[in-house]
C-alpha cells in the first residue's frame, strides 16, 4: 500500500471568486439531512408512475463519484489499488456520507457493509422506519468509485442495496456486480458553466462579510470516526452539487414526459419546499450555534444583521455568491446569486431552460425570511426547531413565499430571488 | 368526502404542503377520475377507492388517520 500522504488525500479547495468548493473537478456543497431526505422523499413520491426514478437516484451518484475519482486518480498515478480504496473511503467519511471499507470489492464487484451511513441513519431519524432500502446515493457512489479505482468504464458495474439501516436492519449492505443492463450513464458536468465575482460588503450592515467567510471556510467540518458530521443540530454532508441537480432536473424531465405539464407546479413547489425545509433546519441551527454566538452575533446590531449573517454563511456553503440586493424589513427581500450551483450545472448539462430552475435557492431565501421575521428567531433563540414549530410558522398569519424573478439558466445574467410576505387566510 | 374536506383536515393536522404531496403521489389516480389540477372541483365527492389511497399515503408519510 502506498504511504498515505497529502497527495493521496482528496479534499479540494475553496475558490473565493465563485464561492465554490471544488474537489477533483466536482463542486461540493454543504447540505443537511433534512434536505437530503426530504428531496429524496418527494422524488420517490412518483415511483408508482415514474418507475425509473429510483435508478435516477443511483445513476446520478454513480456518475459524480466516477467522474470525481477518475479525475483524481489520473493526477495521482502512483497510487495502487489499496491507496485508491483508502482515498475513496477517507473521502466518504470526510464528506459525512458514513463509514465504509472496500476490502471485499474488486474489479468484478463484491460486497460493502456499513453500520454508519448518512442516508440510512438520517431517514430513520427524520421519517421513522422505512419499508424499503433508501440509500440510493451510497449505492451509486460505491459503483462509480469502484469503477474509478479499477480503471473500468462508467457503467461497468451495477450496485444494489440488500439491507438498510433505515429499515431497522443492523447494517446496510450493498452488492456490486458486472452490469448486464444497458443504462446510459454520462459523465458529470463537473464545474458547469460557472461565473466569477467578488463577495460584496454591504454598507448597511455591521456584519463583516469577508472576515466571517474567511473564518468559516477554514472550519474543520468533516465526518467523525463514524463518518457522520453532527453539527448545528443537523447531520451535515459535503455533498455533490451535481448530484442534487441531476436528480432534480432528471426528475422534472421524467415527470414532464410522463404527465406533460399537468402537475408541474406541484412538482416544482415541492422542490422549492425542500429549500425551505433546508433553511429552517440548517440556517436555524447555525443561528443558534456556538460558532454563530462566537463569530457572528457580536457583530449584530439589528434584526436585519441576522439576515446578513446567514447570507455570509451561505457564501461559505459552496452555493455560489449570494448578496442581499434589497431588504424591506419584515416584508420583502431580493437576493442576487452569481454562479449559483443550480444554474451552473443546468446550463452545462441541459442548456437553456424554459422555466426557472433555482429551486433550492428560492426555498432557501424564503426560509431565511421565515426564520427571522415569521418565527422571530432573533428574539426567541434558543428554540427547538422541530416539525411542530415548522408547521406553526408555515400555517401562521405571516409567511414568506419565493419567486424567482431572474434565472441564469433562462438567459439572465444572474439569478434573482424575491421572497415576499403573504398573509394566510 | 370532498377534496376541500381533506385539505381542511390537512391544514389542521398535516405538515405544510401535505396536500401537494398527496396529489403528487396519486396524480395518475386523480387524472383517471377526471380530476385535473387546472380544473379541480374541490366540492366533488371522492370515491371509496381514491379515499383509501389517500388514507394510505397520509398514514405512510405523516402517520395520520383521515377523519
Amino acid at each position: 500500500m502506498n504511504k498515505i500522504d497529502a497527495r493521496n488525500i482528496l479534499r479540494g479547495d475553496f475558490y473565493k471568486e465563485r464561492s465554490a468548493y471544488i474537489a477533483a473537478g466536482e463542486p461540493g456543497i454543504f447540505h443537511c439531512h433534512h434536505y437530503n431526505c426530504y428531496l429524496q422523499a418527494v422524488l420517490l413520491d412518483t415511483k408508482d408512475y415514474l418507475p425509473n426514478i429510483e435508478q435516477v437516484l443511483v445513476d446520478s451518484a454513480q456518475e459524480v463519484a466516477y467522474s470525481q475519482f477518475q479525475a483524481f486518480f489520473q493526477n495521482t498515478p502512483d497510487l495502487d489499488i489499496q491507496g485508491r480504496k483508502h482515498t475513496v473511503t477517507d473521502y466518504f467519511r470526510f464528506a459525512g456520507f458514513g463509514q465504509i471499507d472496500l476490502d471485499r470489492v474488486d474489479n468484478k464487484g463484491g460486497t460493502v457493509t456499513t453500520n454508519s451511513e448518512h442516508y440510512g441513519v438520517s431517514w430513520k431519524l427524520k421519517f421513522g422506519k422505512s419499508n424499503q432500502p433508501i440509500s440510493f446515493f451510497t449505492t451509486g457512489f460505491l459503483a462509480g468509485a469502484t469503477e474509478a479505482i479499477y480503471g473500468l468504464a462508467l457503467g461497468t458495474l451495477n450496485a444494489v442495496q440488500e439491507s438498510c439501516l433505515a429499515m431497522g436492519d443492523k447494517y446496510s449492505q450493498f452488492t456490486l456486480s458486472i452490469s448486464n443492463s444497458d443504462r446510459e450513464l454520462t459523465a458529470s458536468p463537473q464545474e458547469g458553466v460557472f461565473q466569477t465575482g467578488n463577495l460584496p460588503q454591504p454598507t448597511n450592515t455591521s456584519i463583516d462579510y469577508e472576515a466571517i467567510r474567511e473564518a468559516l471556510i477554514h472550519m474543520p467540518i468533516e465526518g467523525a470516526a463514524n463518518g457522520l458530521i453532527d453539527s448545528f443540530g443537523v447531520l451535515l454532508t459535503r455533498h455533490y452539487a451535481n448530484y442534487y441537480c441531476n436528480i432534480s432536473y432528471r426528475f422534472l424531465n421524467l415527470f414532464m414526459k410522463s404527465m406533460g405539464t399537468e402537475g408541474l407546479n406541484i412538482a416544482t413547489s415541492l422542490l422549492i419546499e425542500g429549500g425551505r425545509v433546508c433553511a429552517f433546519n440548517t440556517f436555524g441551527g447555525v443561528m443558534q450555534s456556538n460558532e454563530w454566538n462566537a463569530l457572528i452575533k457580536p457583530m449584530i446590531k439589528t434584526r436585519e444583521d441576522w439576515i446578513h449573517g446567514i447570507i455570509v454563511v451561505v457564501n461559505a456553503l459552496g452555493w455560489g455568491i449570494w448578496q442581499v440586493e434589497d431588504l424591506d424589513p419584515g416584508k420583502r427581500i431580493l437576493v442576487k446569486i452569481q454562479s449559483g450551483y443550480e444554474s451552473n450545472a443546468y446550463l452545462k448539462k441541459f442548456g437553456p431552460s424554459s422555466l426557472p430552475i433555482s429551486f433550492l435557492a428560492a426555498g432557501g431565501v424564503a426560509g431565511l425570511m421565515n426564520l427571522v421575521y415569521a418565527l422571530n428567531l432573533p428574539e426567541r433563540a434558543p428554540i427547538t426547531l422541530d416539525e411542530a414549530v415548522y408547521k406553526k410558522i408555515s400555517l401562521g398569519n405571516d409567511y414568506f413565499v419565493p419567486t424567482q424573478i431572474k434565472c441564469r439558466a433562462m438567459g439572465a445574467e444572474f439569478d434573482l430571488i424575491e421572497a415576499a410576505l403573504v398573509r394566510n387566510g | 368526502m370532498t377534496i376541500i374536506h381533506i385539505k381542511q383536515f390537512l391544514e389542521k393536522n398535516g405538515a405544510p404542503l401535505a396536500w401537494l404531496r398527496v396529489q403528487l403521489r396519486l396524480l395518475p389516480h386523480f387524472n383517471k377520475r377526471g380530476f385535473f389540477l387546472h380544473s379541480m372541483n374541490e366540492e366533488a365527492e371522492l370515491d371509496d377507492e381514491l379515499l383509501e389511497l389517500i388514507g394510505q399515503v397520509l398514514e405512510e408519510i405523516y402517520h395520520l388517520k383521515l377523519a
